[in-house]
């Protein structure tokens, strides 16, 4: 009957990971092995069903085939060239959509007649997939790098405007209080209290909008263009190469990883004194 | 916390933030439709507010707004579906038994890092063209923030409730049933309405590059033939549902939770 409890080893049940602490607790052994088993199992899975003719090479290929297609695509220095493209793309969006969401952000959060002016067309602009406007903005800009920057700069800028507004206004108001009866102006309550205060979520909106903007550079190089990683996918896709374009995916993953987890170690260096 | 800057905010009139917010979006449709009266732009390159509402209501008139949106609304609703179910049911397991949880983890964060988009020529292949590509690009993109956000409300359950339920000799499925479930609403609920927003990108994006029918294949269909008045009519469309559909979701999520009685 309790069977479902006595499995569970006792520091489990004792001591939870306190929430804010997730993604950052340390990892155990125990866990380990069984990521690392999982992943081995189904890789030799998947390769052991070709073999057999259990699945249709064609449709599923093999991580063997994978990691060969990966090779060709490394060695010859196709998947270089192209990532290039995308990386100057995608930063040449990102960095702009910080320097001018963060501000706009901030400011609306801070100044309520501002807030209320700009919220509606804002949050609008949030909840639907304005990957809707890449056809418009391709019309606007052209197949070239310019609509791609563009798109990622859209996707991007909405999220770290909307979360730096999120971060002020959760700062804590028995802050800001104290804060005015020690008449703090409004250059000290912003440097001092509000900046300070926002900046964890302000770096969440960072990394929410660059994992966004990887999407959005990818799938505008994939809706049209003449280079990038996006339109080799395209192209590996279209001739049905399924192990390049599986690569192909992977190492998009593996980079939008990277760069949420590189602003995430940002994150923590910034915010160090939280702790 | 925030019960302490609610009076800050209120005391303007309530009408403010419509009034100041409309006002906004409204100069902003004003100033495009005179930068296009005044002939400073090419109405054929922006179009105006004025040529986009008479391309909604031709689109209304012959029905094929009517019709792309049903069609975009089914996809929608089988993806969403399949992926709430599922990622509802896994995202339970994974929370209860943590043994589940480091066997699935590495595949959940590889779909939810990877651009599933690109993978449609893959899709194409095994669903072929039209919907049913669409609707497994949107379960794949919508399931993620469902499974994520379930197995983090189940192990986000208060301990000591799952240690009385069990001493009072509850078995696996009355407590699911009578404590882990009720107690991980919210966060499952707030993984849904992020789903419910992944799977509307899913069908859109998707419409684009694998679609036959619905608002998003309208969308680049219209784009291919430069009408662009008849793009932004779309993409209205898409915003306005987006947006209800936000609505919608935050308005189930607090129906959901309003049985919840607020401990002092």
């Amino acid at each position: 009957m309790t069977h479902g409890l006595k499995a569970r080893p006792p520091r489990a049940v004792g001591t939870a990971p306190p929430h804010h602490a997730v993604g950052l607790r340390w990892v155990p052994p125990v866990r380990a092995r069984f990521v690392l088993g999982s992943v081995v199992v189904v890789l030799a899975l998947w390769q052991l069903a070709e073999q057999f003719g259990v699945v249709d090479v064609q449709f599923a290929s093999t991580p063997v085939a994978i990691v060969h297609a990966g090779g060709d695509l490394l060695s010859s220095g196709e998947l270089w060239e192209n990532a290039q493209t995308t990386l100057v793309e995608f930063f040449a969006g990102f960095v702009p959509a910080v320097v001018v969401g963060v501000p706009v952000g901030m400011l609306m959060g801070w100044k309520l007649r501002i807030r209320q002016t700009l919220e509606p067309a804002l949050v609008a602009l949030y909840v639907t997939p304005s990957l809707a406007l890449l056809p418009l903005v391709v019309l606007a800009l052209g197949i070239g790098e310019a609509s791609k920057i563009a798109m990622v700069f859209v996707e991007a800028v909405i999220t770290i405007a909307v979360n730096a507004m999120a971060g002020i206004r959760e700062t804590e108001p028995r802050l800001v209080q104290a804060a005015r009866a020690f008449c703090a102006g409004g250059g000290a309550m912003f440097g001092k209290v509000l900046l300070p205060g926002a900046l964890p979520t302000i770096m969440a909106g960072l990394r929410l909008g660059a994992g966004r903007g990887v999407i959005a550079v990818i799938i505008a190089e994939l809706y049209g263009g003449t280079d990038g990683v996006g339109q080799l996918i395209s192209s590996y896709g279209q001739n049905f190469d399924v192990a390049a374009l599986m690569f192909l995916t992977l190492v998009v993953a593996v980079f939008g990883y990277a760069v949420t987890a590189l602003l995430r170690i940002l994150g923590n260096v910034a915010t160090s004194w939280e702790r | 916390m925030t019960t302490i800057a609610r009076p800050r905010r209120r005391v303007p009139e309530k009408a403010m933030p419509i009034l100041l917010g409309g006002g906004f979006l409204a100069l902003v449709a004003l100033l495009w439709q005179i930068a296009v009266w005044a002939g400073l732009v090419n109405p054929f390159l922006t179009s105006s507010p004025a040529l986009v509402a008479v391309a909604l209501v031709d689109q209304i008139g012959s029905g094929l707004l009517l019709r792309s949106l049903g069609r975009s609304a089914l996809e929608l609703a089988i993806g969403f579906g399949t992926a709430a179910v599922t990622g509802v049911a896994l995202g339970l397991l994974m929370g209860r038994y943590r043994y589940v949880d480091y066997v699935v983890e590495p595949y959940v964060w590889l779909l939810y890092s990877a651009p599933v988009v690109a993978m449609f020529p893959l899709l194409v292949l095994v669903f072929g063209l039209g919907s049913p590509t669409v609707v497994a690009i949107a379960f794949l993109m919508s399931v993620v923030p469902v499974i994520v956000n379930s197995a983090q409300g189940v192990r986000n359950v208060d301990k000591v409730l799952i240690r009385t339920a069990v001493s009072f000799g509850a078995g696996e499925t009355s407590l699911l049933r009578k404590v882990l479930l009720p107690a991980s609403v919210p966060t499952v609920m707030a993984g849904l309405r992020l789903g419910v927003g992944r799977g509307l990108v899913g069908v859109i994006v998707g419409e684009f590059f694998a679609g036959d029918g619905g608002i998003g294949y309208n969308i680049s269909s219209f784009a291919g033939h430069l009408g662009t008045t008849e793009v932004l009519a779309s993409v209205f469309v898409v915003v306005v549902a987006g947006v209800l559909l936000n609505v919608l979701a935050r308005k189930l999520e607090s129906l959901a939770d309003s049985w919840r009685t607020e401990l002092p």
